[in-house]
C-alpha cells in the first residue's frame, strides 16, 4: 500500500511539474536531499555545438524551475555535463564516465555519430539513452533498442510526410538533390535519395557543395538543366544551403525549393533572403499552438532572442519534461531499470511537439516519438520568415 | 560550354580564387619574412566578420564597424606575435615548434569567440546592396563579387608598393632572403616579426570582411579559408606575393570549373588532382623559382 501511495504521490508530481511546466503559477518548496543525477553529452565547440549548446541552456532553465518547484518527490535533479567533441570515441568514454558517477540515464544533444555511439555504449552497460536531437536514421531499429529513445525527427519519418506531399502535389515529379560534403550532410542526403527512389521518384540531378563556398552557381545551373519538378535541400550546413537558395533566385530557376528539418534553424531564413520565400519544409512545431508559444516565452525570458524560433530548443524543453515525467513515474528511489520501464511505458502524455493532439505513446515497438509521419510539420517560409505550418 | 555558361565560371571563379589569394598573401608575408607558418590566419579573418556583425549590432556607422574590427582582429594578431611568439623565439625554438604553438593559438582563438559570441552564423552585409546585377543572357555578377575583385587588386597593389618603396617593407624583403645579412646590416629581426605579423593579421582580417557577405559570420569560417589561403600559396609558389595571386585565382577559377564541367560531386577532388599535377612538374609552384625561401 506504501508503494502505491509512493508512486501516487510520484504521478501527482509529474502532474504538477506538466502544469507548472506552461504555467509557471503553481508555487511549491525547494527541492532537497540527494539528487537524482542524469548524464548529458554534448558538443561544446564543434560543428554540433550550435544546437548542442542551445538545447543544454534549456535544459538548464528546466532543471532550476523543477528543482525550485520541489523536484522529483522533493528530491532535485542534478544534470552532468560530458563535451563529447564530437568524437565517437570520446563519446563512448564520457558515457562510461558517466554511467560510473551513476547516472539514472544518459542524454545525448551532440551528433548523431555521437549519439549512435553512446547508443551501443548504453545497451551495453544497461542504461537509459535518449535523445531530443539525433535524426541518424540507424539510432532506430525494429524492434527498437532496449535502452534506447528519442524525440527527434529521423530522416525517413520526415521525408514520409514529404513524400506524401509531394505524391498529393506533383505528378510523378522529377527531383534534384542539393546537399553539402559535411559528413552529416552527406550521411543525411544519401538517406533522402534512396527514400525518394524507394517511393518511386526519379532523382534527375544530385548536387554537391563544398562547405564554404562563396559561389554556387555551377550547382544551381545544373539544377537548372535538369528540368526537375522540385528540389530537395537535403544538406546540414545551413550557410551552404542557404546560399544555394540565393544563388537557385538568381539563376532565374522557380522550381519550388522543399528542406528538412534543419532548415528551421536560425538564421537560415535571413542568410537566404528573397529565394528562400515559398520554401516548405519539415519541422516538428506547429508555431499556432499555444502549448509551443508558452514555452517559447519561458525561454525568451530565460534565455533572450535565441529562444525565438527554434524548434530544437522547443524539443529540448519537452524531452526533459517527458524525461521528468517518468522519474516521477519510476518510484520514489528511482533505478535505470525502473526509469527505462517508465521511459518505455509513455502512454498518451501530450506534448507542445508535433500537430495539435500530437501525444507521446511508446511500448516495446515503439521508443521513436516522430514515427509514422502524421507527427511531423510542413512549413513555409514566407516574406523571409518561418512562416505557419501548411495543410499537407 | 557556352560563352555565358564559361563567363559566369570565370565571374565566381575569381571571386573565390581573389578571396584564396589574400590569405594566400596573408601568409606569404608572414612565411616570407620570418620562415614562421601561421595556422591561425583564419582565425584572424573569423575575429574580424564576428567583430563586425558584434559591432554593427549595437549600432555603430558601418565604416567605424569595418575600421574597429580589423583593428581588433590586427591587434590579436599582434598580441599573439608579442605574447606567444617572440618569448619562445628568445628561447631558441624551432619553426616546428613555432607552427605547433601557433595552432594551439586557432584553437583557443576560436573557442573563446565560440563561449563569447555563441556558434550560431550570423549574416554579415557588404558595403553595397545584395541586389545582383544583371549583366544580359542570365550572365550576372553580385555587388560584392566587384567589392571583392576591387579589394583584391587594391591589397596587391599596396603591399607590392609597401614592400618595393618603404623602408619597414623591404626590411622585410631582406630577412626573407638573409636574415643573417638582414642583421649585420641594422635590421632587427624582432621589428620585422612584428611588422609581418601585424600586415599579415590585417590582410586575413580585411578578407573577413569579402568573405562574411558571401557566406556567413561565425566562429568557425576560418577553418576551411586558412587551409585554402595555404594551399593557395603553396601551388602559386612561395616566393613573392605573385604565387599567392596566381595560385589563389588557379585554385578559385579550377573548383568552379570542375563544379560546372566535371561534376560538383568530384569537383574538390579534380581540382586537388590538377594541383597535384602542377605541383609534380613544377615543384615551387606555379610562378615560384627554385631554391625560393622557405
Amino acid at each position: 500500500m506504501g508503494a502505491f501511495f509512493t508512486r501516487l504521490l510520484g504521478c501527482c508530481a509529474a502532474l504538477l511539474l506538466a502544469l507548472t511546466a506552461t504555467s509557471g503559477k503553481v508555487e511549491a518548496e525547494p527541492a532537497k536531499g540527494e539528487p537524482l543525477l542524469i548524464g548529458v553529452h554534448y558538443d561544446a565547440a564543434k560543428q554540433a555545438s550550435y544546437y548542442s549548446l542551445g538545447q543544454k541552456s534549456v535544459f538548464d532553465v528546466f532543471v532550476d524551475q523543477l528543482n525550485a518547484n520541489g523536484g522529483i518527490h522533493g528530491r532535485p535533479v542534478k544534470l552532468l555535463y560530458e563535451d563529447d567533441e564530437l568524437n565517437p570515441v570520446v563519446a563512448t568514454t564520457k558515457v562510461e564516465k558517466l554511467a560510473g558517477e551513476n547516472v539514472l540515464m544518459i542524454i545525448s544533444i551532440s551528433g548523431s555519430a555521437t549519439g549512435l555511439a553512446a547508443q551501443k555504449k548504453g545497451e551495453e552497460l544497461k542504461i537509459p539513452v535518449g535523445s531530443p536531437g539525433n535524426f541518424l536514421e540507424p539510432l532506430t531499429t525494429v524492434p527498437p533498442k532496449h535502452e534506447y529513445f528519442r524525440f527527434a525527427m529521423r530522416d525517413s519519418v520526415g521525408a514520409k510526410a514529404l513524400i506524401k506531399y509531394f505524391r498529393a502535389h506533383f505528378k510523378d515529379p522529377k527531383i534534384a538533390v542539393v546537399r553539402d560534403a559535411t559528413e552529416t550532410g552527406l550521411l543525411l542526403s544519401d538517406s533522402y535519395i534512396k527514400l525518394l527512389k524507394d517511393a518511386g521518384f526519379t532523382i534527375v540531378a544530385t548536387e554537391q557543395i563544398t562547405p564554404g563556398s562563396t559561389d554556387v552557381t555551377a550547382q544551381a545551373m545544373h539544377v537548372k538543366e535538369s528540368k526537375a519538378d522540385l528540389v530537395m535541400l537535403a544538406g546540414a550546413s545551413v550557410p551552404d544551403m542557404a546560399n544555394y537558395v540565393k544563388t537557385h533566385f538568381l539563376v532565374g530557376n522557380k522550381t519550388p525549393l522543399f528542406g528538412n528539418y534543419l532548415l528551421s534553424t536560425p538564421p537560415f531564413n535571413k542568410l537566404a533572403g528573397e529565394g528562400a520565400n515559398g520554401l516548405i519544409y519539415t519541422d516538428m512545431l506547429d508555431p499556432a499552438r499555444p502549448e509551443g508559444q508558452k514555452i517559447e516565452a519561458t525561454l525568451v525570458a530565460a534565455l533572450g532572442d535565441k529562444a525565438k524560433d527554434a524548434p530544437f530548443m522547443i524539443g529540448a524543453w519537452e524531452f526533459m519534461r517527458w524525461v521528468a515525467n517518468a522519474l516521477g513515474r519510476a518510484g520514489d528511489a528511482p533505478t535505470r531499470d525502473s526509469l527505462r520501464d517508465a521511459l518505455e511505458n509513455t502512454k498518451d502524455w501530450p506534448t507542445a511537439l508535433g500537430p495539435a493532439g500530437t501525444k507521446v505513446t511508446f511500448s516495446p515497438d515503439r521508443h521513436d516519438l516522430f514515427f509514422g509521419g502524421e507527427e511531423v510539420v510542413l512549413r513555409e517560409i514566407a516574406n523571409g520568415q518561418y512562416g505557419p505550418a501548411i495543410k499537407q | 560550354m557556352t560563352a555565358v555558361s564559361l563567363a559566369q565560371v570565370l565571374i565566381g571563379g575569381l571571386q573565390a580564387g581573389g578571396i584564396y589569394a589574400l590569405m594566400g598573401l596573408s601568409y606569404y608575408v608572414i612565411l616570407g619574412a620570418t620562415g614562421i607558418l601561421n595556422f591561425a590566419q583564419g582565425e584572424w579573418m573569423m575575429l574580424a566578420a564576428v567583430f563586425g556583425v558584434v559591432l554593427l549590432g549595437i549600432g555603430l556607422p558601418y565604416p567605424l564597424a569595418v575600421t574597429l574590427s580589423i583593428a581588433i582582429a590586427t591587434a590579436v594578431a599582434l598580441l599573439a606575435e608579442r605574447l606567444v611568439i617572440r618569448p619562445l623565439q628568445a628561447r631558441h625554438a624551432s619553426h616546428g615548434m613555432l607552427m605547433l604553438v601557433l595552432f594551439a593559438v586557432l584553437i583557443v582563438v576560436r573557442h573563446l569567440t565560440l563561449h563569447a559570441f555563441g556558434p550560431a552564423e550570423h549574416q554579415l552585409p557588404g558595403p553595397l546592396p545584395e541586389r545582383a546585377i544583371i549583366l544580359g543572357n542570365g550572365l550576372f555578377i553580385l555587388p560584392q563579387t566587384l567589392v571583392v575583385y576591387v579589394a583584391v587588386a587594391a591589397v596587391f597593389l599596396a603591399v607590392w608598393w609597401f614592400m618595393d618603396r618603404t623602408w619597414p617593407g623591404r626590411s622585410l624583403r631582406v630577412a626573407a632572403i638573409d636574415p643573417v645579412g638582414a642583421q649585420l646590416i641594422g635590421i632587427d629581426l624582432g621589428r620585422v616579426r612584428l611588422i609581418a605579423f601585424g600586415l599579415g593579421g590585417l590582410i586575413a582580417a580585411l578578407t573577413g570582411w569579402l568573405y562574411g557577405p558571401l557566406f556567413a559570420a561565425s566562429y568557425s569560417i576560418g577553418n576551411t579559408l586558412g587551409i585554402k589561403g595555404f594551399i593557395a600559396l603553396i601551388v602559386g609558389g612561395v616566393g613573392s606575393p605573385l604565387g599567392a595571386l596566381v595560385g589563389g585565382l588557379t585554385l578559385g577559377i579550377l573548383e568552379l570549373g570542375a563544379a560546372r564541367y566535371a561534376s560538383s560531386l568530384w569537383s574538390e577532388a579534380v581540382s586537388f588532382l590538377f594541383l597535384i599535377a602542377v605541383l609534380l612538374v613544377r615543384p615551387n609552384g606555379l610562378v615560384g623559382r627554385h631554391g625560393a625561401r622557405p
